[in-house]
C-alpha cells in the first residue's frame, strides 16, 4: 500500500525502497533466527524481557532503524511497539491515543494512516506518521492476559506483496508471541502459586487462608489441627475454663462480621480428638469495596506454655496461701490490702472478704490510734495485732517493696511474724532453765540441808528418848521430828527428780518415773483434800525413754488433775501397767470432768481454760508431743461429772515386746 | 568394846554421831581432819571408821582409799548428806562397808556399824539396805 507522497520526496522514497529491499532480503535470511528469537520469548522471565526480544525480532522483521517499546499499559492496551525509521524519534511520546489504538484493534485490519486518523495526535507525532507513511497495527488478543498491540510503522512505497509479507510475518510473530506470552503467563501463575505455597509452608506457625470457595492450610497448620489433608470442617472450641463457645461467636465469625482482626486463646479439640490450647490471630482480607472475602488465620499451640504458666501461677498462688507465715500484699500508696494468705487470715481471725480493701488503721491493729513508726523508712519493727476476740498478738512486721520490671514500686509485701509462740517458747526456756537449775541446786544444797537436818533429827531423837511419852514435850518433839522428816523428804524428792536432767533415753522403769514425780508433787504442791494414790500393777514395766521428759508429762497431768480437784477435792490415781499394746500409765481424777467442746481441743497448743490463772495451754500439747516422739500417744477420756482419765501409751523396748 | 573413829569436820555432827554410837555401847574417838584421823589410827586400836564424805581437803572417799592402804581389813562406813548415784557408785567401787545417808535415825547408823563389824567385807550397807557387789 502506498501513501501519496509529494514529488520532492521521490528520490528519498526510492532510496528508502532500496533500503527496504535489502532489509527484506536480510529478513528472509534471518527468518529462522526470527522464529528462534520469538521462541526464545518462551524462556523469557519477564514481560519486559519478552518484549525486548519481540522488539528485537520486530526490528529485524520490518527493517526499521529503531523499535521502541513505548508503553505497557495493563489496563488499556498493553504494549505498543513502534518501529521507526527515517530518523524520526518519537520515544517518550504517545504515538496514538488509546482510543485510536482501541479503534485500530476493533478494525482488526492493518491500515494505513489517513489524514483524519491523525487528528488528535500531537503535531510532531502526526508529522512523523505522515513522513513514515504507514502505521500497521496488529492487535493481539490474549485470553486472560492483557492485550498486546504491535504497532509497526515503516516506510512507504512498498509493493502490496511486500506489505502482505511483512504483515504475515508480523502475524506469525504475534502468534508466536501469543503462545509465548500465554506460556509465560501460565508459568508465572504457577510460579506465583508455588511461591505463595512456599511462603505459606515456610511460615512456622499454623496458617489457614479461608475464602468462600476454599480453605488453604499449611502443613504446620494441618499438624496443629490434627488433620491429614484438608482443613477440618468443624472444630470444637471452648474457653480456657471449658465453657463451650457459641457457634455464632467464634473468632472467625466475629472477624467476618466486624471486618476487624481478632486474637484468641482457646481450647481446641483437634480433628483427631486431641485437646490442645491454641493461640492465634485472624485477619480479614477485603476486596476493593471493603467487603471481606477471605480471612487469614495464624495460630500456634500454646498448651505447654499455658500449662506451664498455669502450673507456675497455681504454684505461686498455693505457695502464697500455704506459707506458714502471715503475708499480706498492700497497695504502696494507700496501703489498701490487696491480698492476704491463709496464715494471715488465721492470725487476725478474719476472712478474706473482711480484710480486702482495708486501710490503716487496720481493724486488727491492737492500737487503733497508732501509726506504723517511721513507716517510710523502717523495714522491720515489732507491732501488736489483735485477734477477732481481742486477744493481743505480738508480731514482728517485715516489709519489703516489690518492684515491677520498669522499676516502679508495684506492691508492698507485709510479713507478720507471730511472736506469741516465740515469746511462749522463751518463757518455756526460762521455765525449763529453772527446772534444770533446781536440779543442780538440789544436788548442791542437799548436803548443806541434810547436815543441819541430821543435827536436828539426831538431837530430837535423843530428846525423845529422854522425854516422858505422853507429855506435851514428847508430843512437841515428835512434831519437830515429823516436820524435819518432811524437809528430808522434800530434799530427797528434789534429788530424785533432778537426778536425770538430760533428755537422753535409757531403759527406765515407768513406775519409778511416775512415783518420783508423784513424790515431788506430793511434797512441793500440796493441795488440801486431794489424795494422790499410786497403783503400780506392774512395777517392772521398762520403757526406752527420757525420764526427764516423761516426768514432764506426769507433772503436767498431775497438775491438771490437781487443778480439776481444786474446788471439790478428791482423788488422783496414778497407775502404771502393761498390756498387749505396750506400756501404759494413767492419771485419773475424780473431778468434774471435761465438757465435750473442751475435750476435743485439750491437746491444741495454747488452748487453755485457765489463762486467768497463768495457764499457757501448752502442757498437754507438749505432753502429747513427747509421747509421740517416743512412738507412743496420749489420749483422754472424760465425761462431765465422771472425772477425767489421761492415758499415756509407750511402746515396750524390743526385747520386752 | 570396839572403838570407832568418827571423822567429820563439823563439830556438832561429829559429836552427835559419837553420842549415837556411844549410846549403842561403842567407844568412840573423834577426828576433825584426815591427818588427825591417820594419827589416831596409828596411836589407838580402832575397830571401825565412820567418815563424812564432804570435807575440806581430803574427801571421805579419798580417805577411804588411804585407810584401806594402811589397814586393809578395817571396816569403813561413809556418811553423806547427798545420797546421789555418784556417791553410791564411788563408795561401792572403793569398797566402803557402808553408806549412811543423812539425815538418818540413830538406829540406821547403829545398824550399819553393827552389820559392818559382824559381816565380812564386800557387802556394803546403805541405810538398812544391803547392796551386793556393784550398784546398778
Amino acid at each position: 500500500m502506498a501513501v501519496a507522497q509529494s514529488g520532492d520526496d521521490t528520490q528519498k522514497v526510492a532510496t528508502t525502497a532500496a533500503a527496504l529491499g535489502s532489509a527484506e532480503e536480510r529478513m528472509r535470511r534471518t527468518e529462522r533466527q526470527l522464529i528462534d528469537a520469538a521462541l526464545a520469548v518462551n524462556e523469557a522471565h519477564t514481560l519486559t524481557e519478552a518484549l525486548t526480544l519481540l522488539s528485537d525480532a520486530a526490528r529485524a522483521l520490518v527493517g526499521a532503524d529503531r523499535i521502541s517499546v513505548l508503553e505497557w499499559d495493563r489496563d488499556l492496551l498493553g504494549a505498543s511497539i513502534v518501529a521507526q525509521s527515517g530518523g524520526a524519534d518519537t520515544r517518550g511520546t504517545r504515538v496514538v491515543s488509546n482510543e485510536t489504538i482501541a479503534a485500530l484493534i476493533a478494525s482488526e485490519t492493518p491500515f494505513r494512516a489517513r489524514e483524519e486518523q491523525l487528528d488528535g495526535l500531537p503535531d510532531e507525532v502526526a508529522d512523523a506518521v505522515r513522513r513514515l507513511g504507514a502505521l500497521v497495527c496488529v492487535p493481539v488478543n490474549l485470553e486472560g492476559v492483557p492485550a498486546l498491540t504491535f504497532q509497526a510503522s515503516f516506510v512507504d512505497d512498498r509493493s502490496e506483496d511486500d506489505c502482505e509479507l511483512a504483515i504475515s510475518k508480523l502475524r506469525l510473530l504475534a502468534r508466536l508471541t501469543r503462545i509465548a506470552v500465554r506460556a509465560e503467563g501460565e508459568r508465572e501463575r504457577a510460579r506465583d502459586e508455588a511461591r505463595l505455597r512456599a511462603v505459606l509452608e515456610a511460615v512456622p506457625d499454623g496458617l489457614v487462608v479461608r475464602s468462600d470457595r476454599e480453605a488453604i492450610v499449611n502443613s504446620a497448620g494441618r499438624e496443629l489441627l490434627g488433620a491429614d489433608d484438608e482443613v477440618p470442617e468443624r472444630i470444637r472450641l471452648r474457653e480456657l475454663d471449658g465453657t463451650e463457645i457459641d457457634p455464632d461467636q467464634t473468632p472467625l465469625v466475629r472477624v467476618r462480621r466486624s471486618g476487624e482482626p481478632q486474637s484468641y486463646t482457646l481450647r481446641v479439640t483437634r480433628h483427631d480428638g486431641v485437646e490442645r490450647i491454641h493461640e492465634g490471630r485472624i485477619a480479614p482480607v477485603a476486596d476493593e469495596n471493603g467487603s471481606v472475602f477471605a480471612t487469614v488465620t495464624l495460630f500456634r499451640d500454646v498448651t505447654e506454655e499455658h500449662e506451664q504458666r498455669f502450673i507456675t501461677e497455681q504454684f505461686l498462688e498455693r505457695l502464697f496461701d500455704e506459707l506458714p507465715t502471715a503475708v499480706a500484699v498492700v497497695e504502696p500508696c494507700t496501703r489498701e490490702i490487696q491480698s492476704a494468705n491463709r496464715a494471715f487470715l488465721d492470725l487476725v481471725g478474719l476472712e478474706l472478704e473482711d480484710v480486702l480493701g482495708c486501710r490503716p488503721p487496720y481493724p486488727w491493729w491492737a492500737d487503733q490510734a497508732a501509726d506504723v513508726p517511721g513507716r517510710d523508712e523502717a523495714s522491720r519493727w515489732d507491732w501488736s495485732y489483735r485477734r477477732a476476740d481481742g486477744t493481743p498478738i505480738p508480731v514482728e512486721i517485715t516489709r519489703s517493696f516489690v518492684h515491677s520490671t520498669s522499676g516502679d514500686v508495684a506492691a508492698l509485701v507485709v510479713i507478720a511474724n507471730d511472736l506469741s509462740e516465740r515469746r511462749e517458747f522463751e518463757r518455756q526456756l526460762i521455765q525449763s532453765g529453772k527446772l534444770a537449775s533446781i536440779g543442780e541446786l538440789a544436788a548442791g544444797v542437799a548436803h548443806e540441808i541434810n547436815n543441819p537436818l541430821f543435827a536436828i533429827l539426831g538431837f530430837v531423837e535423843f530428846l525423845l528418848l529422854d522425854a516422858e511419852p505422853g507429855t506435851k514435850t514428847h508430843e512437841r518433839l515428835e512434831l519437830i521430828q515429823g516436820t524435819a522428816l518432811e524437809i528430808k523428804e522434800i530434799v530427797r524428792a528434789l534429788l530424785d527428780f533432778a537426778r536425770e536432767r538430760s533428755d537422753e533415753r535409757a531403759l527406765i522403769s515407768l513406775a519409778d518415773v511416775a512415783s518420783q514425780t508423784v513424790e515431788l508433787m506430793r511434797r512441793t504442791s500440796a493441795a488440801k483434800q486431794v489424795e494422790l494414790v499410786e497403783h503400780y500393777t506392774d512395777a517392772d514395766v521398762r520403757v526406752d525413754a527420757s525420764a526427764n521428759q516423761l516426768k514432764q508429762i506426769f507433772v503436767n497431768l498431775i497438775s491438771n488433775a490437781k487443778a480439776a480437784l481444786k474446788e471439790s477435792g478428791g482423788t488422783i490415781t496414778v497407775e502404771v501397767g502393761r498390756d498387749s499394746c505396750g506400756a501404759w500409765a494413767e492419771v485419773r481424777d475424780t473431778g468434774p470432768g471435761i465438757p465435750a467442746d473442751v475435750l476435743e481441743r485439750v491437746f491444741e497448743p495454747f488452748f487453755t481454760t485457765r489463762r486467768d490463772v497463768g495457764g499457757t495451754g501448752l502442757g498437754l500439747s507438749v505432753s502429747l508431743g513427747i509421747a509421740q516422739a517416743h512412738g507412743g500417744g496420749l489420749t483422754v477420756d472424760s465425761k462431765p461429772g465422771e472425772g477425767a482419765c489421761f492415758r499415756l501409751r509407750l511402746p515396750l523396748p524390743e526385747e520386752h515386746a | 568394846v570396839s572403838r570407832i573413829l568418827v571423822i567429820d569436820d563439823e563439830h556438832v555432827i561429829r559429836e552427835l554421831m559419837r553420842e549415837i554410837l556411844e549410846r549403842a555401847g561403842y567407844e568412840t574417838v573423834g577426828a576433825e581432819t584426815p591427818e588427825r584421823a591417820f594419827a589416831l589410827l596409828e596411836e589407838q586400836d580402832v575397830a571401825l571408821v565412820v567418815s563424812d564424805i564432804v570435807m575440806p581437803g581430803l574427801s571421805g572417799l579419798e580417805l577411804l582409799v588411804e585407810v584401806r592402804a594402811r589397814r586393809p581389813n578395817l571396816p569403813v562406813i561413809l556418811v553423806t548428806g547427798a545420797g546421789t548415784d555418784e556417791n553410791l557408785r564411788e563408795a561401792s567401787a572403793r569398797g566402803a562397808d557402808g553408806l549412811v545417808i543423812k539425815p538418818f535415825t540413830h538406829a540406821e547408823l547403829q545398824g550399819a556399824v553393827a552389820a559392818a563389824l559382824a559381816q565380812p567385807q564386800g557387802v556394803m550397807h546403805v541405810n538398812n539396805k544391803t547392796t551386793e557387789g556393784d550398784v546398778p
